[in-house]
Order: C-alpha cells, then structure tokens, then sequence
C-alpha cells in the first residue's frame, strides 16, 4: 500500500513550516550529519527526542532546530529525551538538547547506571580533552541532571518510560537492552575499565553497543517502532532474539519503523518484520560511513525491500571523489593520502504524518531525503 | 625560539596560499607548535590559546594581552633551524587500521566551519616511533606548510604527529570517583519506576508536568 502522498522538498518551506494538528503523529528523522535524531510528535503538543545530532555548524542540535522552525517551544513541548547508546554518531549536542529542554525526562540504558561507568566516564573526559568521545556529552547531561535534581530514567526492555493518558492516549515503552546485557555490561564494567596509570594508553570511548534502547512508541492505535543501533547476537537472550522473544514486551504491531543501525544485515532478521511491524510498514533509515564501510550496501536495499517497498533514505551518500584543487594543500594530501573525502554534514530529513483518527498519510523528504528502492 | 606576537603585520610579511587568500597562521619552528600542540596541561598553553593571543603576558599586569590578529613571527635574527609556515592543520582521530593503512577523521583546525573530512593514510606516512600510538580513537595533528631552511631552502612538507596522553594521577582517578560516588547518590533508589516520580498529570493543564 503506497502512502497517500510524498513530497520531496529541499528546505522547509510554507505550508511545511506549519506545525502537525494536535491529532498528528510525526516522526521525523534527521541524520547523517553528526549522527542521527528521531524527533516525534505524540500527538497533544507532546513531543518526544530519540538521540541527537548536530548541524553543520558542528553546535545546533539538528532536533532543536527544526523545533524553532515549526514554532514549537522546545522548553514546554520536549516530554523525554532519549539516548539509545552513548556512541558518538547519536549524541552530539545531546547536552545542548537536554539543556534547552526544560520539562524534559532524560532516558538512558540502564547498562550505564553504574559507579564504575561515571568514574571511567570522568576519567576519559580528563584523559581526552579534545577528543570527540563523546564523554562530554555524557558528564553535561549529569550535571545539568543534577542541577535540576533529577536523575535519569533507566531503560530497561519492556519498561514503560513515558505516559500520557488525558487527549490521546500514548506510550513509550523500552524493548532493551535485556536483563543478560544489563548484567554482562555490570560485570565488565568492573573488570579493569578504570585504567592504571599508563602514560600513553587512550581510555577507549565507553562500548555498550548491545545495551542500546529499542523502544515502541504507540500513539491511539498506531505504533512507532524505533531500532536505534540494536544488532542481532549469538545468544537468545540478547539483541534482537531477546526483544522478539520476550514475553513481556507490549504486542504491538508497528507501522512506523526507524530501521535498526542503518540498515545493516546484522541487525535484520526476519522476526523483526514479521512480529514486531505492521504488512508494509512506512520505514526510514540514515545511511552511515566510516573509513571503507558504508551502509546501507546494495543487499540491505534489497532486503529491506523485499519487506516493504517504503524504505526511505534520509540521505544518498555522495561517492567518493578524488582529492581536487591546485594549491599546495590540495598537493600534498594527494601525495600523502590514499583516498580522502568531505563527509556529508547538512542532514536530510525524512517527515512522516499520520492523522491518528483518519489514518492519513504524507511523507515529506527534505534535504537530499529519498525513496529507497531496488 | 624567543617569538613575538604583534597585531598589524607589514604587507610585504603576508605571505598568501593559492588556496587560502589570508595570511598564513603562524611562522615559526616546528618543534615549537608540536610542544604547544600536544601539551596538555595550561589553559594558556595551548594551541588554542595561542590563536587567541594570550601568549604574551606583561609583566605585572593581570590579565596577558589580548590581539585581535595574532602573528608569531620570527624575531629578525634569523633561526639556525628554519622556520615552518602552517598552511594547514587537521586534528585526527583514528577510526581504523591495519598493517598497510589507517583511516581517519579530519577536523580543520585551520577553518573549523570546514566539513570534517576522512581519510586513508599509508602507514609509511607515520614516523616509527608514532606506529605504537595507532589504535581506534588515537589522536594526532597533521600539519601541512613549508619549511624555509636558514639557507633560504624552501619546501614543501607534511608533518604527523601523534598526541602523547600525559598520565593519569591518583589525584584525577580519586577526583572522578568522588564525582561518580556522588552522582550515584542522588540516584540511589531510582531503579525504574523514576518516570511515575518524574511526571505526573496535572488535570489542571492536562498535560505531563515534572513533579
């Protein structure tokens, strides 16, 4: 089934500006930029942010923005923000975010509450001063928490984390990380992370891949399943087996589905189409590349594909070009470097709307946004 | 190297880049801009701060010089060792390696507006003694410039140097535990029902207030 409209647009314009009805679910993903956002309205004024990333300015968080532009106050309207997973790629300007979000709840993986993580998180922040680890980001988001004498609310899989049960009913529930990885990453936290007193050791980033928040979002009768970076692993009881199993989670079908880790084989699985999303879900990814490894591949198109022909993009990559220009500059990386390109830093921007009572649809794609298909 | 910072600089000492129109940065030897590059500790020691011009600081004043143009330039006897001009600095990440090649992230510290960039580096690009210091999330400048020799030799050159991490002292792993001990503190108790204590409803305004 092909939506009822989509609009492919360069930049915001009228009546794009114009924010959705109060009976309107959005969703709107951002990325790649500095990483990915998902920015959701939950109906009501209500809105919700999964992850963040920034503009090309390298500060403003993408989700901000386009909040401002609409002409919603981000102070009152912003309900949670969650971090998926503390990997750079989803949590540049999360501090920012947090900050200009008065009203909000902060969400995160349970996997991070624990001493030893903060301490090594404290520690790497002193050990990388200008690094982009990311523990920047991390160590702002617990001071602003504890200016404001919150603390955060610990995703864990089938945990409610947010509620609204006046106008239209809504909730976010967490699908993971499961109680296996919760306890796996304790342990390994205590495990030496904290680092002796070596003089040239970098304290890595911290690597809770597998404690990434999955969450459902269903808002009336229509649910948004968002994949954050969850990848599939060997054990039952972790990743995708462990949310698809669980008997707990809520057995919603979604219709909405924010595509786990850009689409990588290693996060798909039959099962994910099958128990968790509607026939012919609306799905959106962002493309993501590092070094020689780009997703989505050409297979993952077509295996997303062959599971709905919705797939939209928020971005095509560009292909790698050589290096140009005539200077000295521009001399010396040709001879130094093997290959060297500019990344793709304005992000596009995918927007679906759905009445929640008529159940219609558009789909507008913003900023170099595309359809995805064979 | 003794240096000085002046704020008008005589147009016959701008030297311009055929892919930059503005002066260049900074002229000086290269080992010095590593030393101020790679130290950590000062705030007013730092690469950073020497683009704001707090390198001079006056005797008996408080507060070191503020410039709106910093340009270290050489004094007018010339270096034994040369001088390095910077046409270019990138900061590096490294994202990936093997034992032919790395690939890394770019930030322009030159033009911080700039795009970031990736790229793949030869190994043979990088000194033996900085080989050690490549792994995921390693750190490293990579200068790009000429080198005037004191004969008056120029060439062109490009320079990586990896960041040495100074060590951690008891004092900053002590400091970073009272600071998670404390934290943990205030979330104690919060094992996940924190959003029923978080939010309620406010039949008043019938939306999600925080409590």
């Amino acid at each position: 089934m092909r939506p009822k409209q989509i609009r492919m647009k360069r930049n915001l314009s009228k009546p794009e500006i114009d924010p959705p009805g109060r009976n309107v679910l959005e969703v709107s993903l951002f990325g790649p930029g500095y990483g990915e956002s998902v920015v959701i309205h939950a109906g009501e004024e209500d809105w919700l942010i999964i992850d963040s990333c920034v503009l090309n300015d390298k500060k403003t968080p993408a989700a901000l923005s386009y909040l401002m532009a609409i002409g919603v106050d981000p102070s009152t309207a912003v309900k949670l923000i969650l971090a998926t997973h503390w990997h750079d790629d989803h949590i540049r300007g999360i501090a920012h975010l947090y900050r200009a979000c008065n009203k909000a709840i902060f969400s995160c993986s349970q996997a991070l509450n624990k001493e030893d993580f903060i301490t090594l998180a404290y520690v790497a922040l002193e050990n990388a001063k200008t690094e982009t680890s990311g523990t920047d980001e991390f160590t702002s988001v617990l001071q602003e928490l504890g200016m404001r004498g919150d603390s955060p609310v610990w995703a864990i899989a089938d945990r409610p984390l947010w509620n609204r049960e006046i106008g239209i009913n809504s909730k976010l529930w967490a699908l993971s990380p499961s109680n296996r990885i919760v306890s796996q990453s304790f342990q390994s936290v205590g495990q030496n992370l904290i680092p002796d007193k070596s003089p040239t050791k970098r304290i890595p980033p911290p690597e809770i891949n597998h404690g990434a928040v999955v969450s459902l979002l269903k808002v009336g009768d229509i649910a948004v399943l968002l994949g954050a970076d969850l990848e599939n692993t060997t054990s039952m009881n972790a990743g995708w087996s462990a949310v698809i199993g669980s008997h707990s989670r809520p057995k919603f079908r979604a219709k909405i589905y924010k595509v786990s880790h850009h689409g990588s084989a290693s996060s798909d699985s039959p099962e994910i189409w099958s128990e968790l999303l509607e026939n012919q879900p609306i799905a959106i990814l962002t493309p993501f590349s590092r070094g020689n490894s780009n997703l989505p591949t050409t297979h993952d198109i077509q295996r997303l594909n062959s599971h709905t022909s919705q797939v939209f993009t928020t971005k095509i990559l560009a292909s790698k070009r050589a290096i140009t220009g005539s200077g000295p500059i521009a001399r010396t990386k040709r001879e130094a470097l093997r290959h060297c390109h500019k990344l793709t830093m304005v992000p596009g921007h995918v927007r679906v709307r759905i009445d929640i009572k008529t159940r219609v649809e558009n789909i507008d794609l913003f900023d170099g946004a595309k359809l995805l298909a064979n | 190297m003794s240096i000085s910072v002046q704020t008008q600089v005589p147009q016959e000492e701008i030297v311009t880049t055929e892919e930059h129109e503005k002066p260049p940065m900074m002229l000086f030897a290269p080992e010095d801009f590593e030393k101020k590059a790679s130290k950590q500790e000062g705030e007013n020691d730092t690469y950073e701060s020497s683009l704001n011009g707090d390198l001079d600081t006056v005797p008996g004043e408080e507060k070191p010089r503020q410039y709106d143009i910093p340009m270290i330039l050489p004094q007018s006897q010339p270096d034994p060792r040369g001088k390095f001009e910077v046409l270019q600095l990138y900061e590096g990440v490294v994202l990936s390696a093997n034992n032919h090649s790395m690939w890394a992230r770019l930030v322009n510290k030159t033009n911080e507006l700039e795009e970031d960039e990736e790229a793949e580096f030869p190994l043979e690009e990088i000194s033996y003694g900085d080989r050690k210091l490549i792994e995921n999330g390693a750190v490293f400048y990579w200068y790009i410039g000429y080198y005037d020799s004191a004969s008056g030799q120029r060439t062109r050159e490009s320079k990586i140097r990896f960041r040495r991490l100074p060590a951690l002292s008891d004092d900053v792993i002590k400091k970073a535990r009272m600071k998670a001990e404390d934290i943990m503190k205030r979330f104690s108790g919060d094992q996940g029902d924190a959003f029923l204590d978080a939010t309620q409803t406010d039949p008043n305004e019938k939306k999600f207030v925080k409590a």
